[in-house]
């Protein structure tokens, strides 16, 4: 509870107190006791003495005894032991833990001076060995519900308040600190604050706080939203333990509701009775909840708060299983300095303080020869052998428990009897007044634990009080001995708990849990009693043995607390098993045991090494300097990553080099013919079959051969092996004979060569001819072929007059004649016989029909021939005709399609001129309402290089300059170029409009050659139009006189231009006196305007005309114009269609929208140039 | 019509002279732009610049936004209660720039 803890009250008395600096590590411990002895005091006893001194803790019990009573603070905590507070037990003890004797029980409500008490519960038995039994368990549970927001007094406490009194809000603490004990809530009571800045900044339901440092003036705050009063935890709803319910309405103005009050009480609630409602009802009925939980709103309050434990339940669970853990783990020691090296043993090692009651002991010199030194391996090793023991009593042994037992049953007895003791004395007095019948020794340790615990007690201070810290003293003192003969009896007499651990777990081993926490927290404050005992017991004459008892008992206390094992269950080689003779087992071989331990014991391991273990790490004690304690680096992200190498696998193939498919060459391409062609080279196998094929021939053929062909088989025969020995010898050799044959030549005489040449001639001469004659044959053939094929196709022809002219063109007739003869001459020369000639001469009366055959077949074919060649003729005739017919039909369509093409031409023409003739017309009558015209040259053309770089270069002008100056004048600034016309997107301003206005109007006025004061086109800035609408005509005189334009000359003007800005949108109002038509162009409706636009300009100009007004001549119409379809170009709009109307130009013909980007850099160079000359004239428009 | 204001100014103005000519030295002068006004006392051959440049600091606005009107006239910074024949206790209207698009 450090809430608790940190507020100033709770802990500065028993601070005070200490001195010693070792009591420090066991102040977090003490100080939830503290706390809640001191917030405790508040309802308790307004009787109890000054309220405002401190309490003291059972810390400062322990410890004040310690020290010499020299500290100022010395304030009473009477309250701490008031019997009567039931709130004082934050738990109820469990039953094993109480030695309930009626004795013990007797004395509770006679001794009760509280006024309050009547309105609590009747406290149940046993709160003096409660008082002792607050521990921090309910610290982390307490930040479950914390909240932060701050409290407020609710109306509902303020009501309270006003009824009750101050009582009110000590009532309701006490309430919250019943309910909570009689729900055996380990949270603990809600906090005191000092104050209402510390209570609102504070957490918890109800905060309760102290006005003006006033005890009894306790106030409550609570958070708006939040109707509980209790924590959240799973106490809130835990039925009301059976020892409390039972007195729940004893001696109480409320009663439990009976059955039939239950179901009236239900009605009244509006909902059906039902077992929980019962439940709320009986609750509801209790004094506890009357206050605390108001019947407003509880029904509602009740479900959620269910509602919120059952969603909650399980966080519940983990929180407090993480907290049990967490408190497992730290148990109750502080670890101070966690990792030190020791050097003797060489291993790292944990200095563990222990408990406050082990660490006086060592200030008292009971230890002093010890410097903790470190524990030696094998003490440790000892652990690990630990045994059950048999003998629970063994190691303090039998006689000494039970002395030890025996004087504090006897020493409680004495209190409760009264018997024997006597107090409410100084130390002089008490040293005086001690005699045999009393029990010194334990007046003496009443006095003293008065002294520690309440300050020193001097002979002059007031009877009364020193009474009182004698009494309360005297409980303290009761309160310690039923703790500590609690704690006898369970651990050394009773087997219950101890068999159950021994069940549970066969090996000893830490945490070891004895009974439940409330157990281990009662036994806390029996060590802290037996420590009180053993340090002072030297001094009232405890035995040596006895205070070796007590230490050892002490030791066994602190590690119930620890939940370590205890020294007396188990058996550790060497020191208290039956095989060790160092029976007796002195304080210092403890404090070696328990102050120190080797790292390992204490399980702390580097998350780390826990992730890389390595095998040697169990058995090789830590040493710092290890690598280990370096972090490893992480597999595949710190370490650079292997480099590939190629399976070495016997079936691997480097895949193959797409490269020589690229270089395939074709063998073909690359030929380069060799210089010597080789000889054919036949396999000996030809050679061989050819030679037989000849040799075959020559047997079988060769005489009817010889006979028949003469020598025409033996040359054949002769060339045939010729070739072959040409073969076999290759080129070089006919080479070679060539060159013979050429020297052989050149060896013969004149004649001879004369003879050769003439021979050569000759054969050069027949060669050419035959070759003639050969391409003529050729010609021949193809000749005949192509008869041959005609006289197939013959239409006319009989079959048999064709077959006979079949025959005729085969045969001989393939021969041309002429070749025929040649043959025949050749074959004549040739000595050769051949078959010709032996056919021939059988064949000569052949001859003659043969020759007449082919005449007549000749003869016959060309009459086909031309019979054919009519044929043809005819029927090529019939196509011409044919064709004529159908080119003179086409013609003749095509004519007729040019002249329906003409004659839709001429038509089209027709109506486009008609529709030119009713265009003109409808923009003559267009022109005649409006009297506008088209326009003759383009109203917007592009502008010339220099001016785009004049309009650039003000854009860019120096922000201060004047760049020129409009009509009015107004100096124009480079901001209204370049941000209020050139880009195109940007709004046009005022300067804008109304300089472009006034030079169009200058510019027609100009060119008409009158002055401005008597003009053909009058405009007006855009403040006219606001002024006539706001102020009304009569108020714009000023402004007509600047435009010129009066009753006088109005039919004059033609034009009156109002450039109109309203709603950001820039319009322009025209009156044409010459027309006598008021207009108002708006771009974003087409030229369409606002009627009461044109009505303020309609009554403008009635008054303005007065008795000239003629209604009846004056017409409001609409002009057409160019519509405006973005958001930003209406004013570019409204100068062009001024300009339009001022040359009296029809806008719609005039302009597009895409236009205007142009126009408006043109505008710019129009300012820039002073007006529409020059460049810029409208002249032809 | 013009006049009306000129001859309705002068009884307002008990001090001041009837007519232009031979008007005091100096002149009352209110400026207002609707929110505001603040009187000016100015000379007559003072230029209003002077009184423009004024009010804009004392308003806070940049000279370039806003447009000084006198009947509806656009004042010039070169112009001088005389110029714009202006008599005592008239009235420099203060609009805004006038923007427009859509």
């Amino acid at each position: 509870m450090p809430a608790q803890a940190s507020t100033p009250r709770t802990t500065r008395n028993s601070r005070g107190l200490r001195r010693s600096p070792s009591v420090e590590p066991a102040d977090d411990a003490g100080r939830t006791a503290t706390g809640r002895v001191a917030k405790r005091r508040k309802k308790s006893a307004p009787a109890s003495v000054a309220a405002t001194a401190a309490a003291a803790s059972h810390l400062g019990f322990a410890n004040a005894l310690v020290a010499e009573p020299t500290a100022p603070a010395a304030a009473t905590a009477a309250d701490a032991f008031n019997p009567a507070n039931p709130a004082h037990a934050h738990t109820p003890a469990p039953p094993a833990v109480q030695p309930v004797t009626p004795a013990h029980q007797a004395p509770h409500s006679p001794a009760s001076p509280e006024p309050l008490a009547a309105v609590c519960t009747p406290s149940p038995p046993s709160q003096i060995a409660d008082e002792l039994t607050f521990a921090s368990v309910g610290t982390p549970t307490r930040a479950q519900y914390k909240s932060d927001s701050p409290g407020y007094e609710t109306r509902r406490f303020k009501q309270k308040q006003a009824l009750e009194g101050e009582k009110f809000a000590r009532e309701l603490y006490q309430a919250i600190c019943n309910d909570h004990l009689m729900r055996d809530c380990c949270c603990g009571q809600p906090t005191i604050y000092n104050s209402r800045e510390d209570a609102e900044t504070g957490t918890g339901h109800l905060r309760f706080y102290t006005v003006d440092s006033n005890r009894n003036n306790l106030r409550v705050l609570q958070r708006k939203d939040d109707l509980t009063h209790h924590c959240q935890c799973f106490s809130a709803n835990a039925p009301i333990l059976p020892q409390f319910a039972k007195h729940l309405n004893e001696g109480s103005r409320k009663r439990k509701a009976t059955d039939s009050e239950v179901e009236l009480i239900a009605q009244v609630e509006g909902s059906k009775p039902s077992k929980k409602q019962a439940k709320t009802v009986e609750r509801a009925l209790s004094p506890v909840n009357e206050l605390e939980q108001p019947s407003s709103g509880q029904s509602m309050f009740v479900n959620l708060q269910q509602r919120l434990a059952t969603m909650g339940a399980s966080v519940f669970n983990f929180i407090g299983r993480t907290y049990q853990t967490i408190w497992n783990a730290n148990a109750g020691h502080t670890v101070h300095d966690t990792r030190t090296h020791d050097p003797v043993h060489d291993q790292i090692v944990v200095k563990r303080f222990k408990r406050q009651y082990c660490l006086p002991l060592e200030d008292d010199g009971s230890s002093t020869d010890q410097t903790k030194p470190a524990l030696s391996p094998d003490v440790s090793d000892q652990f690990q052998q630990a045994k059950w023991t048999t003998d629970k009593t063994k190691y303090i042994g039998r006689e000494n428990i039970t002395n030890i037992e025996v004087s504090l049953r006897r020493h409680a007895h004495a209190i409760r009897k009264n018997i024997g003791i006597i107090g409410g004395l100084s130390r002089e007095e008490l040293k005086a007044a001690l005699t045999e019948e009393h029990d010194i020794p334990l007046c003496l340790l009443i006095h003293l634990l008065a002294e520690a615990e309440f300050g020193p007690i001097a002979t002059s201070d007031p009877g009364e009080e020193k009474l009182n810290k004698f009494q309360q003293a005297a409980r303290l003192y009761l309160a310690g001995c039923d703790r500590a003969i609690s704690f006898i009896n369970n651990i050394y007499h009773d087997d219950r708990s101890f068999e159950n651990l021994r069940i549970a777990y066969p090996e000893p081993r830490t945490p070891l849990s004895v009974e439940n926490v409330d157990f281990r927290m009662h036994t806390r404050v029996a060590g802290d009693f037996l420590t009180f005992i053993a340090r002072k017991g030297e001094d009232v004459g405890v035995s040596a043995e006895a205070r070796d008892a007590l230490a050892k008992m002490i030791a066994d206390a602190k590690a119930v607390h620890k939940q370590e094992l205890i020294p007396s269950w188990v058996e550790l080689p060497g020191h208290n098993s039956p095989d060790c003779d160092d029976s007796v087992l002195d304080l210092s071989s403890i404090m070696k045991l328990f102050d120190e331990t080797p790292l390992d014991s204490f399980n702390i391991e580097p998350v780390y090494s826990v992730k890389y273990p390595k095998s040697e790490h169990a058995t090789v004690p830590v040493v710092p300097e290890e690598p280990e304690l370096l972090l490893e680096p992480i597999k595949g992200v710190l370490k650079s990553s292997r480099e590939f190498t190629a399976p070495v696998s016997p079936s691997y193939v480097p895949t193959p080099q797409k490269k020589r498919r690229l270089t395939f060459e074709s063998p073909v391409a690359k030929f380069t013919p060799p210089k010597k062609v080789p000889p054919e080279l036949k396999s000996v196998v030809v050679q061989e079959e050819e030679q037989n094929q000849l040799r075959y021939y020559d047997q079988n053929y060769g005489p009817f051969l010889a006979g028949m062909f003469g020598d025409v088989s033996s040359a054949f025969n002769e060339r045939q092996r010729e070739r072959q020995r040409q073969d076999l010898l290759g080129r070089e050799e006919i080479g070679r004979r060539n060159s013979e044959e050429q020297a052989r030549r050149e060896l013969l005489t004149q004649d001879e060569k004369d003879e050769e040449r003439r021979r050569e001639e000759e054969e050069r001469a027949a060669e050419t001819r035959r070759r003639r004659l050969d391409r003529e044959r050729m010609d021949w053939k193809k000749e005949l072929r192509e008869k041959r094929l005609a006289l197939e196709r013959n239409p006319v022809m009989t079959p048999e007059t064709k077959a006979k002219a079949m025959n005729m063109l085969s045969g001989d007739a393939k021969t041309p004649p002429e070749y025929r003869k040649f043959m025949e001459e050749e074959d004549s020369k040739s000595t050769t016989t051949t078959r010709r000639k032996l056919w021939q001469k059988h064949e000569d009366d052949l001859e003659i029909s043969d020759s007449k055959l082919v005449d007549l077949q000749l003869r016959q074919q060309l009459e086909g021939e031309l019979q054919a060649q009519l044929e043809r003729q005819v029927r090529e005739k019939k196509e011409e005709q044919k064709r004529k017919q159908e080119a003179e039909e086409r013609q003749r369509i095509e004519e007729e399609l040019r002249k329906q093409e003409e004659e839709r031409q001429r038509r089209e023409e027709e109506q486009r001129r008609e529709e030119e003739k009713r265009r003109r017309r409808e923009a003559e009558e267009a022109a005649a309402r409006g009297g506008l015209r088209p326009p003759t040259a383009p109203l917007i053309p592009p502008i010339s290089d220099e001016w785009n770089s004049r309009v650039k270069e003000a854009a860019n002008a120096n922000p201060a300059n004047e760049l020129c100056q409009t009509l009015e004048p107004i100096p124009l600034t480079r901001r209204d170029f370049e941000e209020k016309l050139l880009p195109a997107t940007a709004w046009l301003n005022d300067n804008v409009i109304n300089g472009s206005i006034l030079h169009l109007a200058d510019y027609i006025n100009k060119k008409a050659g009158v002055t401005n004061q008597n003009p053909k086109c009058a405009a007006f800035t855009s403040y006219f139009y606001p002024r006539l609408k706001k102020e009304g005509p009569q108020k714009v005189a000023r402004l007509m006189r600047r435009a010129g334009i009066r009753k006088a000359n109005f039919f004059d003007i033609e034009t009156i231009l109002i450039p109109i800005c309203e709603d950001s949108h820039w319009t322009l109002a025209v009156v044409r006196p010459g027309q006598r038509t008021i207009s108002h162009i708006d771009s974003l409706k087409a030229g369409r305007g606002d009627d009461e636009t044109k009505a303020v300009i309609q009554g403008w100009v009635e008054k303005t005309l007065e008795d000239k007004w003629v209604r009846r001549e004056w017409r409001v119409v609409d002009l057409e114009a160019p519509k405006q379809n973005n958001g930003w170009d209406c004013g570019v709009f409204t100068i062009t269609n001024a300009m339009c109307l001022a040359l009296g130009v029809d806008p719609k013909a005039a302009y597009g929208p895409q236009q205007l980007t142009l126009q408006r850099r043109r505008l710019a160079a129009v300012l820039l140039n002073g007006g529409f000359v020059g460049d810029f004239s409208l002249d032809g428009v | 019509m013009a006049d009306n204001p000129e001859n309705g100014g002068s009884p307002a103005q008990p001090d001041a002279p009837v007519g232009g000519a031979g008007a005091p030295e100096h002149l009352n002068i209110k400026v207002t732009d609707n929110n505001n006004e603040v009187f000016f006392k100015i000379k007559r051959s003072t230029k209003l610049e002077k009184l423009m440049t004024a009010f804009c600091e004392r308003q806070g606005k940049t000279i370039a936004s806003v447009r000084f009107l006198f009947e509806g006239q656009r004042v010039q910074p070169a112009d001088t209660p005389d110029t714009l024949e202006m008599q005592d206790g008239d009235t420099l209207e203060v609009h805004q720039e006038q923007v427009g698009g859509c």
